[in-house]
């Protein structure tokens, strides 16, 4: 069944294809704390994601980054459990990151080849692609992106806009259930923002955001709000950037 | 494989291939991180005398001084054109010095010395064989794909340190760099990991329905079907 009252759509995008991809996955946090250095930075969460947008806002160090980290397994839990469609990400961080992507803050770190098509062709070849295939399939990826342009650029000639384009390419080609932001738009200049915003809208994929862009999570199925470790806020976008507003504005 | 290497006996060919390659790294970095020019007047120089210690074959260096003495005069023209006749001194005696030690290496060692050095160091790190040519691989493009990044970085720090107008020193271009290094090192260490680079964390027992490993055969598995739905 399609409701037509679900959701926003999003823009001028088709709206096909976003409701015809695969459930996103189920993200479970169990009563999960993580110590860094000797503090504590996610106390006793519990939690279940399952919308296809979902948005993190919260002030500075409240713990946004290590939530998108606990998601994939990067940051394990020091108490408590998290498991994405059951697999737990402490026991089998390799599956999770096939299921989970990650687009990091500074996208100068994360396009890890000297050419960006070998980049893009990196994460097909660590899923077991062959060469000819990667090759191929990084130049679809590129293209389907409007980067053709950039195939054989060296990685550290690309604007801080293309790095943010190259990176999600280089995540979305291995076609992930979720991929998780870390502040996308960041680092860029309004027009590259809006490109980056559009390619978010149009995934397939599940997309848990996050963010100091307010406007970017407005058409959001659900919108945390993170402060000291913990979640401030839980609801939809609009309560959700009202909320952030009065109270740190 | 290009090899200039000539049998004999100095002290250069008696060093394991190890300490030169590791001399001549840390000789890179000096000069390079070097501008005075009594110093790298000086490095030049026992560059040239140690490239003489490892007698390299007459042939060898007359064709490497053409070179050299063609690159030499161009620069120095167009720098004394420009200007800035001083940077290209700098540049004459840091090409001399490297180019020097560099030949003093490759005529004193074995290319099979140094394959064996990178081979010994991968089987006492992990599994050698092909795993270990791949992250070979992977390691010499991470190099290539990086310095880039920490020369430029290397020069905003140089750019901020004549804005506030401070007195050139090692200390000040070589802490920052470093500590900018080992972080850079930790953020790809982590994308790479985020992007399911075997080999880091608990990677046994992929529980999705597996896509074909590397390890399935030696020719290349197919591509596995695209997870997508038809078109409506
Ligand atoms: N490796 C670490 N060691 C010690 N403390 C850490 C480490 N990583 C993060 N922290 C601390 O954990 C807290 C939460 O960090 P986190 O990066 O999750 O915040 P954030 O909400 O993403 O902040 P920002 O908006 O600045 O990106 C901060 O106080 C931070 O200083
Ligand atoms: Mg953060």
């Amino acid at each position: 069944m399609h409701t037509k009252g679900r959701g926003m759509p999003a823009d001028g995008a088709p709206d096909a294809p976003s409701e015809s991809g695969r459930p996103p996955p189920i993200v479970h946090f169990d009563a999960v704390s993580v110590d860094l250095g000797g503090a504590t930075v996610i106390r006793d969460l519990t939690l279940t994601l399952r919308e296809r947008r979902i948005g993190v806002l919260g002030l500075n160090g409240s713990g946004k980054s290590t939530l998108g980290r606990l998601v994939n397994g990067l940051v394990t839990p020091t108490r408590g459990q998290v498991t994405v469609d059951g697999l737990d990400t402490a026991r089998e961080g390799a599956a999770v990151r096939r299921t989970v992507g990650f687009v990091f803050q500074a996208p100068e770190n994360q396009i890890v080849l000297p050419i960006v098509g070998e980049d893009v062709a990196l994460g097909l070849k660590m899923r077991g692609h062959g060469r000819k295939a990667a090759e191929a399939g990084a130049r679809a990826a590129l293209e389907r992106f409007g980067l053709g342009a950039l195939h054989d650029r060296s990685s550290h000639t690309l604007s801080g806009g293309q790095r943010q384009l190259v990176a999600l390419a280089a995540v979305l080609v291995t076609e992930p259930a979720l991929v998780v932001f870390d502040e996308p738009t960041t680092q860029l200049d309004l027009r590259n923002r809006n490109t980056v915003a559009r390619a978010i809208a149009a995934m397939d994929a599940a997309a848990l955001v996050i963010t100091h862009d307010l406007p970017l999570v407005a058409d959001f199925d659900r919108c945390l709000v993170m402060a000291d470790g913990g979640l401030a806020f839980d609801g939809p976008p609009g309560p959700a950037v009202a909320f952030y507003r009065e109270r740190y504005a | 494989m290009i090899s200039l290497y000539q049998p004999g006996d100095t002290v250069l060919h008696r060093l394991g291939a190890g300490p030169k390659l590791a001399a001549l790294l840390v000789a890179g970095v000096a000069v390079t991180l070097t501008t005075g020019l009594g110093w790298l007047g000086a490095a030049a120089l026992l560059a040239l005398a140690i490239l003489a210690v490892a007698r390299p074959p007459a042939g060898l260096i007359r064709s490497q001084a053409i070179g050299l003495a063609f690159v030499t005069a161009l620069i120095l023209a167009l720098s004394a054109l420009a200007g800035v006749w001083r940077d290209g001194v700098i540049f004459v005696l840091r090409v001399v010095a490297l180019v020097s030690l560099a030949t003093a290496v490759t005529v004193t060692t074995r290319t099979s010395a140094i394959q064996d050095l990178i081979e010994d160091g991968l089987t006492r790190f992990g599994p050698a064989g092909r795993r270990g040519a791949e992250r070979l691989g992977l390691a010499i493009a991470l190099v290539i794909r990086f310095v880039p990044e920490l020369v430029a970085h290397a020069g905003a720090l140089d750019e901020a340190r004549k804005a506030r107008g401070l007195k050139a020193s090692a200390p000040r271009l070589l802490v920052p760099l470093l500590v900018r290094t080992l972080r850079t090192a930790d953020a790809v260490a982590e994308a790479l990991d985020a992007r399911g680079y075997p080999g880091t964390g608990p990677s046994r027992a992929p529980v999705h329905p597996a896509p074909p490993t590397p390890a399935a055969g030696p020719s290349s598995p197919p591509l596995p079907e695209p997870r997508k739905d038809p078109a409506s």
